[in-house]
C-alpha cells in the first residue's frame, strides 16, 4: 500500500543534451515553503515556518551549485539553471534539507548519444 | 604626558564610533538582514552592468513571480556568488546562490513571492571582490477576493 | 405585426446563441495571463505536476486491482456530481472527491476527509487523465431518484442566482453579467468547471471545486458553508450541467 510522499520532486533535464553545450536542468520539489508569518484557520495562531534552507546541485558527484533559500522562494519551489553538457554526459542530482531537517534527493542521467 | 593619552583616548574613541556605524557594515556586505533596506542597497558601491532581471511589471499575485536572471562577469572576471534581495519582504534574503566552480556567465530561474510592491535586487560577488548588480521594479496588487478557506 | 417581428428576432438571437454555445463559452484558462499560461503548459514547471505524479503512485498501489487502468473510470470525471448509490451516499448527491474517498476506504480501510491530500491527488491524477472528455451530466434512470436529484439542479440553480453575503451579490451577477470586468487586477471569467482540482496560487495548494466554491461564499463574505454540505453538492450539480459539453481541460493552475 503506497503512502503519500510528504515532499515529492521532479527533476527534468529539457531539451535533447549535446557535448560541450549547456542543456537546462529543472527541479520542482513539493515543499509549503512556510513563511511562519500566516495566521491558521482560526485566525489567532501563525502556522509553524517550515521552509527549505540548502539546495546543493551536483553533476558526477561534484557540487556545481549551492543554494540557500529564505522565505522568500515561493511554494513547491521551482529552480532551473544551466549545465554545460561533459563528454559521455553524466548524473545530475539534487539534495535538499529543510529547517525540520528533512531532507529530499532526486537523480537524473544526462544522457548524450 | 597628558597630553599623549588624551589623544590615545580619543582615537579609540574615533575607531569605536567608526566599528559602529552602518557605514563600515554595509561595506563588508554581510548577510544580516538589516542592512538589506532600499536606501542601504542603492548606495552599495554595486556596478550596474552584466546582470539582466527577468520580472513581470505587474505580478499576477505575491505569492508566486516567476523570475529569469541572466548574469555575464566583466572580461577576465568570475561569478563567485549571487544573492536575490527584496528589501521590503520581512526576510529581504530571498536566495544566496554559490558557485563551486566559478563561472564567467550564469542562468537561473525561479519563483520568488513578495509582500509587496518594490525593486528586487541581484548582487553579484566577483572573484576580484567587486559586485556588478541590478535592481527591477516590481508591483504587487493583493488578492481580489477574501479567502477564509 | 412588429411586435411578431420582434419576437422572432428575440428567439432567434435565443437559437443561434445555444447553436453557437460551445464557441462562445471560454474557460478560466482564457483569463490567465501569458505567464501563468506558460507555466500551466509546461509540466516541468507547472506545480500542479506534482501531485499528477503522486497519484499515479497511489493509483498503481490501491486503485489498479479493481479498476485496471485509469482509462476505464475517467468518464466519471465528467459526468459526476451523481446519486449516492452505496451504504455511505445512499439518498444524497456525491462528487468525484466523495466516490474517490469511499473506494479508498474500502480498498484501505482509513476514512479520510475530501481535503486530504492523498484523496486530491488520485483526483487530479484522474483528471489529467481525463482531457478532452466532453462534460456529460446525466439525470438518474430511477424515477424517485430522478425527482429529487431535479430539486436538487433546481436548489443549485436558485443558490447561484440568490444574493448573498456582506457584499450582496449573486454568482450570476459577476458570472453571467461582468464576464471580463476586472476585479481589482484579476479579470471575471464565466466560472465554467472544465478543470479541476486546481492549484491556486492564493493557497499555494491544491484543492477541489467544494474549496473553491467555499472560497467563493467567502469572497462575497457569506457564511461559508461546512465543506461536503449539500448545499455545496446542489451548486457544484448546477455548475457542472452549466458547462455540459465543454471539454475538459485536466487540473488547472490558477491565482
Amino acid at each position: 500500500m503506497a503512502t503519500l510522499n510528504l515532499h515529492p520532486i521532479r527533476l527534468s533535464i529539457i531539451g535533447t543534451p549535446v557535448v560541450g553545450q549547456e542543456v537546462e536542468v529543472r527541479v520542482l520539489i513539493g515543499h509549503p515553503m512556510e513563511t511562519g508569518y500566516r495566521l491558521g484557520l482560526d485566525g489567532n495562531e501563525r502556522i509553524p515556518k517550515n521552509i527549505i534552507e540548502s539546495v546543493v546541485i551536483k553533476l558526477n558527484q561534484d557540487p556545481i551549485m549551492q543554494a540557500t533559500l529564505g522565505t522568500g522562494i515561493a511554494a513547491n519551489p521551482l529552480l532551473s539553471i544551466f549545465v554545460k553538457v561533459p563528454p559521455q554526459g553524466g548524473v545530475i542530482s539534487i539534495e535538499w534539507r529543510d529547517d525540520q531537517g528533512l531532507q529530499g534527493r532526486a537523480e537524473k542521467l544526462i544522457a548524450v548519444a | 604626558m597628558m597630553q599623549s593619552k588624551v589623544l590615545k583616548r580619543s582615537l579609540l574613541k574615533g575607531f569605536a564610533v567608526l566599528l559602529a556605524t552602518p557605514y563600515f557594515k554595509g561595506s563588508w556586505a554581510s548577510s544580516i538582514n538589516n542592512d538589506y533596506t532600499q536606501k542601504n542597497l542603492q548606495s552599495l558601491p554595486i556596478k550596474k552592468e552584466g546582470v539582466t532581471i527577468d520580472l513581470p511589471p505587474l505580478a499576477d499575485t505575491g505569492n508566486s513571480i516567476p523570475m529569469n536572471l541572466l548574469i555575464q562577469a566583466p572580461a577576465q572576471r568570475r561569478i563567485q556568488s549571487f544573492e536575490i534581495i527584496a528589501p521590503e519582504n520581512p526576510n529581504p534574503m530571498v536566495m544566496k546562490i554559490t558557485l563551486p566552480q566559478m563561472q564567467s556567465s550564469y542562468r537561473l530561474s525561479t519563483r520568488i513571492r513578495l509582500a509587496l510592491s518594490q525593486d528586487v535586487w541581484v548582487i553579484v560577488q566577483l572573484d576580484d571582490g567587486s559586485k556588478i548588480g541590478q535592481s527591477l521594479h516590481c508591483v504587487v496588487t493583493l488578492n481580489a477576493c477574501f479567502d477564509a478557506t | 405585426m412588429k411586435f411578431l417581428f420582434a419576437l422572432l428576432l428575440i428567439l432567434l438571437g435565443f437559437f443561434c446563441d445555444l447553436a453557437f454555445a460551445d464557441q462562445t463559452r471560454q474557460s478560466g484558462n482564457a483569463f490567465l495571463s501569458p505567464e501563468m499560461l506558460k507555466q500551466q503548459n509546461d509540466p516541468s514547471m507547472n506545480p500542479v505536476s506534482l501531485w499528477v505524479d503522486q497519484g499515479q503512485e497511489l493509483f498503481k498501489a490501491n486503485c489498479q486491482e479493481c479498476h485496471q487502468s485509469v482509462g476505464t473510470i475517467t468518464k466519471a470525471v465528467v459526468q459526476f456530481p451523481k446519486w449516492g448509490e452505496g451504504k455511505s451516499s445512499l439518498g444524497q448527491l456525491i462528487n468525484i472527491e466523495d466516490q474517490i474517498a469511499t473506494c479508498y476506504s474500502k480498498k484501505t480501510g482509513k476514512q479520510l476527509v475530501n481535503d486530504d491530500a492523498s484523496i486530491l491527488s488520485l483526483s487530479i491524477f484522474l483528471s489529467d487523465a481525463a482531457r478532452g472528455l466532453k462534460i456529460h451530466v446525466q439525470e438518474p434512470t430511477d424515477p424517485k431518484v430522478k425527482a429529487q436529484w431535479q430539486n436538487q439542479m433546481n436548489l443549485g440553480a436558485q443558490i447561484y442566482t440568490q444574493r448573498q453575503g456582506r457584499l450582496n451579490l449573486s454568482c450570476t451577477q459577476c458570472h453571467d453579467q461582468r464576464i471580463g470586468k476586472n476585479l481589482r487586477s484579476e479579470i471575471i471569467s464565466p466560472a465554467y468547471v472544465t478543470g479541476f482540482p486546481i492549484y491556486r496560487q492564493s493557497w499555494q495548494a491544491i484543492g477541489s471545486v467544494d474549496r473553491r466554491l467555499r472560497a467563493c461564499y467567502s469572497g462575497v463574505q457569506a457564511t461559508v458553508p461546512a465543506s461536503a454540505s449539500s448545499e455545496l453538492r446542489a451548486l457544484e450539480l448546477f455548475l457542472k450541467k452549466r458547462s455540459e459539453g465543454m471539454l475538459w481541460e485536466g487540473p488547472s493552475l490558477r491565482r
